[in-house]
């Protein structure tokens, strides 16, 4: 009958509309943009937050394997949440870090890390967040990892077991 | 010889001023067309974050070395995915965006036409 | 016993009534029997009683300042002005859907108490108190507003001040009286279908009930425009955010349903239409509940964000859209179209109009939903803003206002051919007029002004002349006040949209800038102190040729929270707005931010909307005497 066949087609769209919007509602709200994945980094010159007179400079990540940057401040409340397992990548794997401060003070960013220990290998000063900006990143705090130059995984927020898991499948 | 010389720099700061007005009026367009990531449905423009500022910072700087519109867009993009720009480019998904409603219209446009013939 | 828990039995004991009442309909739909109301209309009334006085309780926790409610803890406080201590009472979720109820309730009333047909009547309260269920349901069980919290707190966690805004008071109940309202039509459209008595006599009342929300919609929109217009500082009114959205949808639906309800009063035709219109308009209603408070929503002012609510919302929704279309695909009233079509009648024309507003709908509702699911979905991202909807809405917008002008000019029969007046009279007038406006008048020359131009002028001036050249006294002052406003909007939209201009830099006391013909000069400041903020005025003098303007914006530190806030300051002339906003500098400490807009005929944007709210005001009380 024409009545039950529309009553069919109702049915079905309706379930559709429902699944689709079931799934909008559980899906993830913070931005994940994944664009920079598998592209090269800008290149960039940072100051190095102890001595002024040192220089980090990108290209000498170009050619390692493995490298990873994370950016950090000392006002950045889930930058304290994270820091642990920061220190536990650089104590018991021994992963070297790179930190990239970020609009912070110098002085609280030396403080942070004589406070609550030093995972970097070196870091950089990003005071106006521009360097940031160039690598993709819109807050803190956010983790990279690269490989010759070209981001292979990108983590928005503090990072936790999972990405750590991630992480150290990375390095083989 | 002072002529020329007062001529050209008339000229220079004519042609600097106009441009730095086509410049700000650039500026404010492509304010107004960026995405804010971190606020809710905002531009830069009109907001007053960390990040919005930063961006504004970033884009006027790139603007008065001579970048254009296009490639700041491209920029963004490239680093935040299209959903950082507000005019929707025209790719695959945009295009059902366009299409979607324009389909609506003509079969709309269609069952009415339907409806007209049948009643004569 | 505490003014918050005698608020909520309230609630409870509407729900047992609200079930008692809904058996009893049954009872009697059963037996077909239709007379005697009056046991029905008691408790129908009381229920309304009962919720007008829960409500009522609720805003009088809100002025105690009772934090032990967890609506009052949440959106209150002390020190907050008393009117805003009473319109935090709607302001917030949990609040505002006892508004919601509140209004299912009233229409429900108002209508149990007007002159119907008994069956009618009955099948109509029957359905609409299935909504009302539906809604205490969710109400009473996840968004009470008469949950206590113990220990009871001993300060709330304030609004924000930026709500704290005479206009936001009165601007969401024009707007739940509106699209909530638009629940009684969609009742008495069901009720029409399942009793085989949708036709004239159908129409000729439903009418009442259609223009009734849909005037109080068009205010309650304006409304929130304008506060979007002052409040928020960037010059702007209207930004195509999913939240205005949701409330264009329902009010664009139900313009189609209002003009498609007099085809069907006066032709006896397009029931079905008007019929799946009825159920149609509520639905999206329905669609703008859930997107404003499902947390699905990326805007700046979406409400609660909980994804649990979401679901409950979204199948409350679709259960409702699912059993009325099923209804209607049983009893779809086949009797349409009848008699001879020609292309030339009134009737064609509003069908016409019908679909483009059906179109411009589709356009919304794409631009809106589209990224979303998009997002959700497919994990891509696009973005739709102002660009999408001008561009794609702008020229069909010009087709719609010449068939918007032409329509009421044709007769509702047969006619044979378009009335030559028109085209040799209005259309050269309105060409002449629009080239005046736009080669001598304005700055901006385009093409697309142009047209707008042309179209909105021809609109106004289909009205106007044909009220002068009108021999017949039977004249539809409604519809002159409501056309004449919508072609004054446009007319005005476009002018402002390209003869604006804006002026952005930073300034410090005793700057001048010069430019674009405008010379601002930073006189000095001054500061106060309030109640629960302290302010900065900033005192400029805006110069344009001989006319001087002196505007005082100022930023505002509120203390519950700490927040700094913007407040413009708008001078207008009726011709043109003055529009000054300011803001703390980041980079340079002794300047600040000056934004200073040139804003043609926003007077005129506003004072449209009135007049097309007017007309709707107009019609509707003629239509309540009609019955």
């Amino acid at each position: 009958m024409n009545i039950k066949y529309r009553i069919i087609i109702l049915t079905i769209t309706l379930l559709i509309i429902f699944a689709l919007f079931l799934k909008v509602l559980n899906s993830n709200k913070v931005y994940q943009p994944n664009q920079m994945i598998g592209k090269k980094i800008s290149a960039f010159v940072l100051e190095d937050l102890f001595d002024k007179k040192i220089k980090i400079n990108s290209k000498e990540l170009l050619d390692k394997d493995f490298v990873v940057i994370n950016i950090w401040a000392s006002w950045c409340v889930p930058c304290r949440v994270e820091h642990p397992l920061l220190m536990n990548l650089k104590k018991n794997n021994q992963i070297n870090i790179i930190g990239i401060n970020y609009k912070d003070e110098r002085m609280n960013a030396k403080n942070f890390l004589k406070t609550y220990g030093n995972p970097y290998q070196l870091v950089g000063v990003d005071s106006d967040g521009e360097v940031s900006i160039k690598l993709g990143a819109y807050g803190v705090p956010e983790t990279y990892v690269l490989n010759k130059g070209k981001i292979i995984f990108k983590n928005i927020g503090p990072i936790n077991e999972d990405v750590v898991k991630k992480i150290l499948q990375l390095k083989k | 010889m002072l002529f020329k010389k007062y001529f050209l720099i008339i000229v220079f700061f004519l042609f600097t001023t106009h441009s730095s007005l086509a410049n700000e009026e650039l500026k404010n367009k492509i304010y107004k067309n960026v995405r804010c990531i971190v606020c809710q449905g905002q531009s830069i423009y009109e907001s007053n974050s960390d990040f919005a500022l930063d961006l504004k910072k970033l884009i006027s700087k790139k603007i008065d070395s001579g970048e254009s519109e296009k490639q700041i867009y491209d920029f963004l993009i490239s680093r935040y995915g299209e959903w950082i720009v507000f005019s929707p480019r025209l790719n695959f998904n945009s295009l059902i965006l366009w299409l979607l409603p324009l389909l609506v219209f003509v079969v709309g446009g269609f069952l009415i036409f339907r409806l007209n013939r049948g009643k004569k | 016993m505490t003014a918050g828990s005698i608020g909520n039995l309230a609630l409870i004991i509407c729900f047992i009534l609200n079930i008692y009442l809904i058996f009893s309909l049954t009872r009697k739909i059963k037996k077909k029997n239709f007379k005697d109301l009056k046991k029905i209309k008691f408790i129908n009334n009381s229920i309304f009683i009962l919720l007008l006085f829960s409500f009522l309780t609720l805003i009088y926790c809100f002025v105690i300042s009772d934090f032990a409610n967890v609506a009052v803890y949440q959106n209150s406080h002390t020190t907050k002005p008393l009117l805003y201590k009473i319109s935090g009472a709607w302001g917030n979720h949990e609040g505002s859907m006892v508004l919601f109820v509140l209004i299912l309730s009233l229409f429900s009333f108002l209508f149990s108490n007007s002159k119907v047909n008994d069956e009618l009547k009955i099948y109509t309260i029957f359905f609409q108190s299935i909504l009302i269920f539906i809604f205490l349901v969710f109400l009473i069980f996840t968004s009470n507003p008469f949950d206590q919290i113990d220990p009871k707190p001993l300060q709330g966690l304030g609004l924000n001040p930026i709500l704290q805004d005479p206009l936001l008071v009165i601007h969401p109940p024009f707007l739940y009286f509106g699209y909530v309202g638009f629940s009684l039509v969609f009742s008495f459209a069901l009720a029409g279908l399942v009793t085989h008595r949708f036709n004239s006599l159908w129409s000729k009342v439903s009418n009442f009930w259609i223009l009734l929300p849909w005037s109080s919609l068009t205010i309650g929109i304006g409304l929130g425009s304008f506060w979007a217009y002052y409040e928020l500082g960037w010059g702007g009114y209207w930004f195509w955010d999913p939240v205005e959205n949701a409330s264009l949808m329902p009010w664009l639906a139900a313009t189609a349903l209002l003009h498609s309800n007099i085809v069907t009063l006066k032709k006896d035709k397009l029931y079905s239409w008007t019929a799946l219109l009825s159920i149609f308009t509520f639905v999206m209603s329905l669609l703008g509940t859930f997107l404003v408070r499902s947390g699905v929503l990326n805007s700046v002012h979406a409400f609660a964000n909980d994804p649990y609510r979401g679901v409950y919302i979204l199948s409350i929704i679709l259960l409702i859209t699912f059993f009325s279309l099923v209804i209607f695909i049983i009893n779809d009233p086949k009797k349409s179209l009848i008699g001879n079509y020609s292309f030339f009648q009134r009737d064609n024309f509003i069908l016409i109009n019908n679909y483009f507003l059906i179109f411009f709908l589709s356009v919304v509702l794409v631009g809106t939903i589209y990224p979303i699911i998009l997002e959700a979905v497919f994990g891509q991202s696009i973005s739709v803003g102002p660009v999408y909807y001008n561009t794609i809405l702008t020229p069909f917008l010009f087709v719609f206002l010449f068939f918007m002008a032409h329509g009421p000019l044709l007769n509702w029969n047969k006619e044979k051919g378009i009335k030559l007046k028109n085209i040799k009279i209005f259309f050269p007038i309105s060409l002449i007029l629009s080239s005046i406006i736009i080669f001598v008048l304005l700055d901006y020359k385009n093409i697309i002004l142009f047209l707008a131009l042309l179209f909105s002028i021809y609109l106004i001036a289909s009205v106007v002349l044909d009220w002068i050249f009108q021999k017949k006294l039977s004249l539809n002052l409604g519809r002159l006040f409501s056309h004449l406003g919508f072609g004054l909007l446009i007319f005005s939209i476009f002018i402002n949209a390209y003869s604006s201009k804006e002026i952005n830099s930073a300034m410090k006391v005793g700057d001048e800038i010069k430019t674009q013909g405008f010379v601002i000069k930073f006189q000095g400041i001054n500061k106060i102190k309030k109640d629960n903020y302290e302010e900065i005025f900033g005192n400029f003098l805006v110069s344009k040729g001989n006319e001087k303007v002196q505007l005082t914006p100022s930023i505002r530190k509120y203390d519950q929270p700490v927040q700094f806030t913007s407040e413009t300051s708008i001078k207008t002339n009726f011709i043109t707005d003055y529009y000054f906003a300011i803001n703390l500098s980041e980079f340079e400490k002794n300047k600040i931010m000056v934004r200073f807009y040139y804003k043609p005929f926003m007077f005129w944007i506003w004072f449209s909307v009135l007049l097309i709210a007017f007309g709707g005001i107009y019609q509707t009380f003629r239509a309540r005497n009609e019955y």
